[in-house]
């Protein structure tokens, strides 16, 4: 290439770089007007691509929001599902502790009514469906329980404690077969031997079968055994039986306490009071 | 003539105008259209870098002087057209890293990422301060910079991803 000819190729770059440039420039100076000629043909040659490339990023953007909420509705549906449960269990909680209150006020009610010193206790174990009907109850000779003394619940006599250890003591319930409480049916105050038969029930034994005694009489403690106090609820007759032949009628009678379901009770902290002259038979022997 | 700035495309025989062409108007068209849709509705102001910088990079180190020129008036133009204001800023900026690359590629090596990726860096910065002293000039500039300096740190970390499919496209051996 001739040396003239590429300096007239260096000065016609350098004079249509100048010009462009000072045509860019210059736009900065201008008075908002109309596009010109070269502008509106930039943007109407790239607004349609700029404009269908924008939408299909909206509809990206509008996807990815989409899948991001969706995942957070799910990671809210866990927590919630999570929330749920742990509101149930703590319903539940509360209904337990509802009811246990609600036992151990009428517990409460009925330990004032006693007069009486007592001592509340749970049952730890509960062997009514084994070979005896007993329960193991948390407290013992720390807490002032000795043998003997009567345990109690809102609705009537559980049973008496049969073992003492240093926190626990074992309690042999109504239903026992070596259970023995004496009572009486209330309405006419016909005496008998409550005892235990390994059932859910008990029996009033040695009434005679002339005395009247019917369904639904209720059965309360005596008082003459010396361990429980008189007018203690035992239970409701629920059958009768009477045998011409036989000295005694057989009468079944339901205790007032679901035993099954027991979990606090009161100790009655009352010695026994046996009749003296058993005391000294017990001495003599 | 030999041109400095286009090391291994100009020890070839022939230049590959086509695959020019193709990084001049496609390649360049997406990486705009990419900035202009996806890039400027980041939410972070530091986040908006220009890409273009990125490409104009590649080209002053890949294609012809001229051509590298005339892609920067035409593309800064197109991007000064979209923004409607401060005319003249993308296309200058263009232009001084063209010139930079010239200044520096005799003493430094023009193929290392390293460099390229520093000249986007310098391209964007230079284009912030100049955006700053325009907009807002005077001692109100220094959050201005602040962003400026976040943009040129955030064009750096993606500009290997403009650059990279350049040579590619060019058809280039040792990319």
């Amino acid at each position: 290439m001739p040396d003239w000819l590429r300096r007239v190729r260096l000065v016609a770059v350098v004079v249509v770089m100048g010009g462009a440039m000072l045509y860019v420039l210059s736009l900065n100076f201008r008075p908002p007007a109309q596009m010109d000629m070269l502008q509106r043909t930039v943007v109407e040659t790239l607004g349609p691509l700029l404009h269908v490339s924008r939408k299909a990023a909206q509809s990206v953007e509008k996807w990815v929001l989409g899948y991001a909420s969706l995942r957070h509705v799910q990671e809210e549906n866990e927590l919630l599902k999570k929330q749920r449960a742990f509101l149930e269990s703590e319903l539940v909680r509360y209904q337990e502790a509802f009811l246990e209150n609600q036992r151990l006020r009428r517990l409460l009610d009925f330990r004032d009514s006693l007069q009486v010193e007592t001592v509340a206790a749970e049952v730890v174990v509960q062997n009514a469906a084994g070979w005896s009907r007993t329960i193991i109850v948390n407290k013992g000779l720390r807490d002032g329980v000795q043998t003997d003394m009567p345990v109690v619940g809102d609705e009537g006599v559980v049973g008496y404690v049969l073992d003492v250890s240093e926190r626990y003591a074992r309690v042999l319930l109504l239903t026992d077969r070596d259970s023995a409480v004496d009572a009486l049916v209330q309405r006419n105050r016909v005496r008998g031997i409550l005892g235990g038969s390994d059932t859910d029930t008990c029996e009033l034994r040695y009434v005679r079968s002339n005395q009247d005694v019917r369904p639904g009489d209720l059965v309360v403690t005596s008082g003459k055994d010396g361990i429980f106090p008189e007018g203690l609820r035992l239970g409701v007759v629920k059958q009768v039986t009477k045998d011409p032949s036989a000295l005694f009628q057989q009468i079944v009678v339901v205790p007032t306490v679901q035993l099954s379901v027991l979990q606090e009770v009161l100790i009655l902290k009352s010695l026994p009071n046996f009749p003296s002259q058993w005391l000294e038979g017990t001495a003599k022997e | 003539m030999k041109s400095v700035g286009v090391g291994r495309l100009s020890e070839r025989e022939e230049r590959p105008w086509g695959r020019f062409l193709v990084v001049f108007f496609g390649y360049s068209l997406l990486i705009y259209v990419i900035g202009a849709v996806f890039v400027f509705r980041l939410p972070w102001m530091f986040t908006r870098v220009d890409l273009m910088m990125a490409v104009c990079v590649e080209v002053a180190g890949r294609f012809p002087l001229w051509l590298s020129i005339l892609w920067c008036f035409l593309w800064g133009y197109v991007s000064d057209v979209f923004q409607g204001r401060l005319w003249g800023l993308h296309a200058a900026a263009y232009l001084m890293v063209v010139y930079f690359h010239r200044l520096w590629s005799a003493k430094m090596d023009v193929w290392s990422l390293w460099y390229r990726v520093l000249l986007v860096g310098v391209g964007t910065t230079l284009q912030g301060v100049a955006a700053a002293m325009i907009v807002v000039g005077g001692f109100e500039m220094t959050g201005f910079l602040i962003t400026t300096v976040g943009l040129a740190l955030f064009a750096m970390m993606l500009s290997p991803f403009v650059m990279t499919p350049i040579p590619w496209i060019l058809g280039e051996k040792n990319r």
